[in-house]
């Protein structure tokens, strides 16, 4: 199958202290990457999520807006007092929040990128990680929406100068969620108040279907709540979190996680066999299923099918981070923050362990968009040493390391899984997992991780067990589930079975001819 | 047709009968207020003509001695719980009132209640371990009762041997109950809460709403506990109190400078 469009090329950014500069991705000629982008200064920089603007703030008043795949600025805007910006995700439109002093300066200003001027603003008290980006949109920018108090305002995305065009009144509304793909659902959180428990509602975008929730789910002892919709806008995962744990389980509050759907066939908590707080939730790529990491460590980690239904338990470890791959398939279990960093990857298709390996001391990790390399970096605000960028294939053996004095931001530029063809060497090569892979896998890789064979192959050094304890193994053995070993029993018993045997034979002989005789 | 009569004195006029025919499983039940006991015994004895039975009348009352009458309706009663053998045992008096007010139980005997069932529950499991392995007995009820307490979520899965029975502890009932359930999805805000929720009609099962705190949730109808339709928690249209309140301000909000002298 020849296609006849190249698949995108991968680029890696990469920001430092002094500025941000764009890399040429994997694969690597000669073990560096090449550098498409010298070092451009800047505090802050990132992509739009589609890869196709990337926008640079320099020195806390200008905005550059660069084009994702030639790296030529496009516009640059000058707005003082600036404190943050986002882009739409298409790349269209700039938002941008300037620090206001009186309720008359209209703070908050949506700029369209393409003729550089201001399409709308409106003014904003402050900025908390709930109302930024104030305007949501789509990710086809078909719906845009904002949320103002007491009620969610809907824009047409083409022509923002005829402002909202209506607007769903929601009383007490603290936080919305825009489904993306498509963009026909919107997620209203309403917190608790005087005795009404805290409810999420899911709502249509459409102005006409709006006048009931489609899905609502109520629950009391929850203060903060994160909402995640999967691509195809079908299933909604709401982790809602309380600082305080009434049930005095945990210093750290309680976390609870709640799935909805669209259609209805789920309303309620999804239900997890580990108590504990809910560590990370992920969609896959496909939004057909989700992977949940929960429990006190060390944490158990499970995939769940769209309809709430358990349908792969990934073991127990000291994992608190799930990465899915974008081309399907693999999943990433990992252990960062303050754990150690294990990284267990797993075939979920085929239900295998693909390897294991540390990265220690790291603080994000993402997949490459072509799903062959996952990078995972240390960063600066978090961690002052060991800055770095560590590269892994997809079964856990490193491909590239780079150290940094100072490293702030390692980002790979975002594309569509789509433009990128399956992995078809990953097809090949869990089929074919046996030892021989992993001696391979040992001479080519030059840091220190312990690829493991799958177990069904691994071979444990058998436990001592003092000879008075055999009696003991044999009965909890047999307890649990497990089948009495025969090869243990001794000489001795073994010569008292059979005379014991030869008796009830004789014994049963005597008694049929006894019968026989009467 | 053969048809009983159950029948049972609820008052002195009236007169309970519940008539089962045996042809079918059909079991009505009709209430008949009668004014005097001799109306009632016309009443018995024409049923006793179509029926073919017996029936000996005393004068005073219509008490009805038959061979087919079932007379134990409102007499079935046993004992749920068992009270301790040591009235002031200050370990097992500190014990129990650590239990009663982690899941929010109403007084001791609620939780002797548990203790009982589960001490019977124990006692059918330890004497099933006496009998032989392959007696018939032993795997039929054995099996039984694991189902039950697989059923209840009182077993995991993977403890499937009476052994395990042999090892529940009263927790294990208590962690079942309705209203830990509804506390611990946090559907309440404590466990007082969650009886006063219960006890209150706003929670239901399935479709079911249940009244009852001590209600034992299955396994797979765990994940259905939500608030009911027609409760105000769960979209339902707002309690008694809140309609009153909203219809006060709506009325001063509309006649404000009308007269206000019954509002109270």
């Amino acid at each position: 199958m020849t296609s006849i469009v190249q698949s995108p090329n991968l680029e890696i950014l990469a920001r430092e202290p002094e500025g941000f500069s764009i890399w040429k991705g994997p694969p690597f000629n000669n073990g560096q990457p090449a550098i498409k982008l010298e070092r451009v200064s800047c505090t802050v920089a990132r992509f739009s999520d589609n890869g196709s603007r990337l926008m640079v703030t320099k020195n806390n008043s200008v905005i550059s807006v660069y084009d994702g795949y030639s790296s030529n600025e496009i516009r640059s805007f000058e707005i003082p007092s600036l404190l943050g910006a986002a882009l739409s995700p298409c790349g269209t439109y700039l938002q941008t929040f300037q620090k206001s002093t009186n309720p008359q300066d209209k703070n908050v200003v949506l700029w369209e990128i393409h003729s550089g001027a201001s399409v709308y603003q409106h003014f904003q008290k402050n900025m908390t990680k709930a109302t930024w980006p104030s305007i949501q949109f789509s990710s086809d920018e078909s719906v845009a929406c904002r949320l103002a108090t007491n009620e969610i305002q809907f824009f047409d995305s083409k022509d923002f100068s005829k402002g909202f065009i209506y607007r769903l009144r929601l009383p007490g509304v603290a936080a919305i969620e825009l489904s993306k793909a498509p963009g026909s659902y919107i997620a209203a959180f309403l917190p608790e108040s005087k005795g009404i428990p805290a409810s999420i509602q899911i709502f249509s975008s459409n102005k006409d279907a709006q006048t009931q929730p489609i899905a609502r789910r109520s629950f009391f002892r929850c203060s903060t709540v994160t909402m995640h919709w999967n691509k195809l806008s079908s299933g909604l995962l709401v982790v809602a979190q309380s600082d305080v744990d009434k049930t005095n389980q945990s210093y750290y509050g309680e976390s609870k996680l709640n799935y909805l759907t669209t259609d209805g066939s789920h309303e309620g908590l999804v239900s997890l066999r580990k108590e504990g707080p809910v560590h990370d939730v992920q969609w896959s790529y496909s939004g057909l299923e989700f992977a949940v990491v929960y429990g006190f460590m060390p944490a158990k980690a499970t995939i769940f099918d769209k309809k709430g239904n358990p349908s792969l338990e990934l073991g127990q470890g000291p994992y608190n981070t799930v990465r899915f791959n974008p081309k399907g398939r693999v999943v990433c279990l990992a252990g960062f923050g303050n754990l150690p960093g294990d990284m267990a990857f797993w075939d979920y298709k085929e239900k295998k362990l693909l390897g294991t390996t540390k990265a220690e001391c790291s603080v994000t990790s993402e997949w490459s968009p072509d799903g062959r390399y996952f990078m995972t970096a240390t960063t600066a605000p978090r961690l002052q040493i060991d800055n770095g960028i560590k590269i892994f294939h997809h079964d856990g053996s490193l491909y590239f390391k780079k150290m940094f004095n100072k490293l702030h931001q390692a980002d790979w530029k975002p594309e569509t899984p789509e433009s990128f063809s399956d992995i078809d060497e990953l097809v090949t090569a869990v089929n074919t997992i046996k030892i021989g892979d992993n001696e391979k896998k040992a001479q080519g890789s030059k840091s220190t991780e312990t690829s493991k064979i799958p177990a069904s192959i691994a071979q444990k050094p058998a436990a001592y067990r003092p000879p008075h304890a055999k009696n003991a193994d044999s009965v909890k053995a047999e307890l649990f589930g497990g089948i009495a070993p025969a090869t243990e029993i001794s000489k001795n018993a073994l010569r008292n079975k059979k005379r014991r045997e030869k008796q009830k034979e004789k014994k049963a002989a005597e008694s049929g001819s006894n019968a026989s005789i009467i | 047709m053969q048809s009983r009569i159950r029948c049972g004195l609820l008052d002195r006029s009236i007169f309970r009968v519940s008539i089962i025919s045996s042809s079918k499983a059909t079991n009505e039940l009709c209430y008949i207020v009668i004014s005097s006991a001799a109306a009632a015994l016309d009443l018995l004895r024409l049923e006793a003509k179509l029926a073919n039975e017996t029936w000996c009348m005393s004068a005073s009352t219509a008490t009805v001695r038959s061979s087919s009458i079932d007379l134990r309706l409102g007499c079935i009663h046993g004992k749920t719980f068992k009270k301790p053998r040591r009235p002031y045992e200050k370990e097992r008096l500190d014990a129990e009132l650590k239990l009663v007010g982690e899941y929010g139980l109403r007084c001791k005997r609620e939780l002797w209640r548990v203790q009982y069932a589960l001490s019977r529950i124990r006692n059918a499991a330890r004497e099933l371990l006496t009998l032989d392995e392959k007696n018939p007995r032993r795997i039929f009820e054995g099996e039984a009762l694991l189902r039950r307490m697989n059923r209840y979520g009182l077993l995991g899965e993977g403890q499937n041997k009476l052994d395990y029975v042999l090892a529940l502890t009263v927790e294990n009932f208590l962690e079942r109950r309705l209203q830990t359930l509804v506390f611990k999805s946090g559907m309440a805000k404590s466990i007082h809460h969650a009886r006063v929720l219960i006890r209150q009609r706003h929670i239901r099962v399935g479709r079911q709403v249940v009244n009852i705190p001590s209600f034992m949730v299955r396994v797979d109808s765990a994940k259905h506990i939500d608030f009911s339709l027609t409760s105000p928690f769960g979209g339902g249209r707002p309690g008694r109190v809140k309609r009153k309140n909203q219809k006060a301000a709506a009325k001063k909000a509309a006649g404000g400078d009308g007269d206000e002298d019954d509002e109270e």
